[in-house]
């Protein structure tokens, strides 16, 4: 049995309208459509839910989700920023720093570094673990500014006329310890960028601080989050209610960014049709036209999610989305047991 | 529906759980995968023995087992609505809520009231295996997706404007 067509839009569309927007939660509940089970059944959702990749790269990825509640979609963005561990630069020894950077915000700079090692090898460590080589990366950065000799006469850029003039995230040297020399063989710890300006120095000043990393999750602070962004959108739909034609029809096309809405000739006549309207922006300008009202519908299609992914540079981004479903998973696996515990029940 | 029903219900969810994790572990054989999910394993086991005891109370109220608050220690929204949505998918389920009483307090409430056929507990209880499983072939799905490899692939991110 399928709903009148007025209820089947409150069930699955969010409805887009000239100063608000309605129907935004999400109702597909059980009791709630008469003929429609909205129950849970795992086979049902294997049936109806799909992945589709877009595209990928080695720092970004745009997916789309269809089949799934906002509220499932936007857990897998929040462990995404907050919950999926990195590697990060926790603790600065400073011996020596002579630049103008003061020691604290030289120490907030190098943390915001991100590190290029895979988080899964290493362990979280607790406030009363000492350093091992299981939870710990070590970078040394040593450097000092001084004059170049034989620099050009009259030469006014820094960079000629000193060595170190800046220090770069290059400059980091990472000490193995343990058995991380022989664990990282092949794919050496370092920054995920060269050239990450850190200070800048001028003759005399030096820096020379001892960099431990530790692995932690984006809630804890922003430096360990390993995402960019990660963002997702509703697809949008645009639904021509009434044929718009002739110069209607152009003026129609303006309303939207290129790509969207395609203008073809139909009995002589020219006639507006949507061709792709996952390219709008949902900007709504088309429903401030007088001609369009009652024309044109836009809406969101409430399951469908297209995900936009961008790494940091320390989990590929294909990597950090299966990452994130498993934290959740590994969060409830955790949680079993102490409901249990708190029911007096036995697991 | 009876008490009875119910529990043969939830032994098909069990059932689910059990294929599920198979099909996971058909899948890691092949390929990278198979390191990657030892680890995350051996990270689960840690974090297991992580978990306080006090990470869900009970919050004081009647003693009626269908209408139960439950607060949750260091969780927030990320749970809270996934688990909500998951707990209202349940027919025997009446009313279902999270709540963040004060930002400043790590400290999730589910509310959870149920019909006679079961109780907050069980609800609780199912909500946990359902989202454990659309988890879990959400990963499946993504992976099977992946190395299908039938999408745009650049390197530099220099795809076409389509």
């Amino acid at each position: 049995m399928s709903l009148p067509e007025h209820l089947e839009t409150l069930r699955t569309r969010v409805v887009i309208e000239k100063d608000s927007v309605h129907n935004v939660s999400s109702s597909d509940y059980p009791h709630q459509y008469p003929g429609i089970d909205s129950s849970w059944n795992l086979e049902k959702f294997k049936e109806q839910f799909q992945v589709k990749i877009n595209r990928l790269s080695d720092l970004e990825m745009e997916f789309d989700l269809i089949g799934v509640d906002a509220s499932i979609a936007n857990a897998f963005r929040r462990i995404l920023l907050a919950e999926v561990a990195t590697m990060a630069i926790e603790k600065v020894y400073v011996m020596n720093n002579t630049s103008i950077i003061q020691d604290e915000v030289l120490a907030h700079r190098l943390g915001l570094i991100p590190i290029k090692a895979d988080p899964l090898l290493f362990d979280f460590k607790g406030e009363e673990d000492g350093p091992t080589d299981l939870n710990t990366i070590v970078f040394k950065l040593n450097v000092k500014c001084e004059r170049k000799e034989g620099a050009p006469k009259g030469a006014t850029d820094p960079k000629d006329l000193y060595t170190n003039s800046q220090v770069l995230s290059k400059d980091l040297v990472w000490e193995p310890k343990g058995e991380q020399a022989e664990r990282f063989a092949d794919d050496p710890i370092r920054p995920v960028l060269d050239d990450i300006l850190i200070a800048k120095l001028r003759p005399g000043q030096e820096i020379d601080v001892e960099l431990h990393c530790h692995k932690g999750v984006g809630k804890e602070h922003a430096k360990w989050s390993p995402v960019a962004t990660a963002s997702y959108r509703l697809l949008p739909e645009i639904k021509i209610l009434k044929p718009i034609t002739g110069a209607d029809a152009t003026k129609f096309q303006k309303c939207f960014p290129p790509g969207v809405i395609d203008i073809v000739e139909e009995n002589g006549e020219k006639l507006a049709k949507v061709v792709n309207a996952r390219k709008d922006t949902v900007s709504r300008e088309v429903l401030r036209h007088k001609e369009f009202e009652d024309k044109v519908r836009l809406t969101r299609v409430r399951d469908h999610f297209i995900f936009n992914i961008e790494s940091a540079g320390a989990i590929p981004p294909q990597d950090l989305f299966v990452q994130a479903v498993g934290v959740l998973i590994e969060k409830i696996k955790a949680i079993k047991p102490a409901l249990a515990q708190a029911t007096g029940e036995s697991a | 529906m009876s008490p009875a029903k119910t529990r043969t219900h939830n032994e098909d969810i069990d059932e689910d759980v059990s294929s599920a994790d198979e099909e996971m572990a058909l899948e890691g054989t092949e390929d990278m995968m198979e390191t990657e999910e030892n680890t995350e394993d051996a990270d689960a086991d840690a974090e297991e023995a992580m978990v306080p005891a006090d990470k869900i109370e009970i919050v004081a109220g009647s003693s009626d087992p269908t209408c139960m608050t439950f607060c949750f220690k260091e969780e927030d929204h990320t749970l809270g609505n996934s688990l909500r949505h998951m707990v209202m998918k349940n027919p025997l389920v009446d009313y279902c809520g999270y709540s963040i009483p004060h930002p400043s307090e790590a400290k999730m409430n589910v509310h959870i009231q149920t019909t006679d056929a079961t109780n907050a507990v069980e609800a609780l209880n199912k909500g946990f295996d359902d989202l454990t499983d659309l988890c879990q072939h959400v990963i499946s799905k993504f992976k099977k997706e992946l190395k299908n490899g039938n999408f745009e692939y650049s390197p530099e991110g220099n795809w076409s404007q389509n």
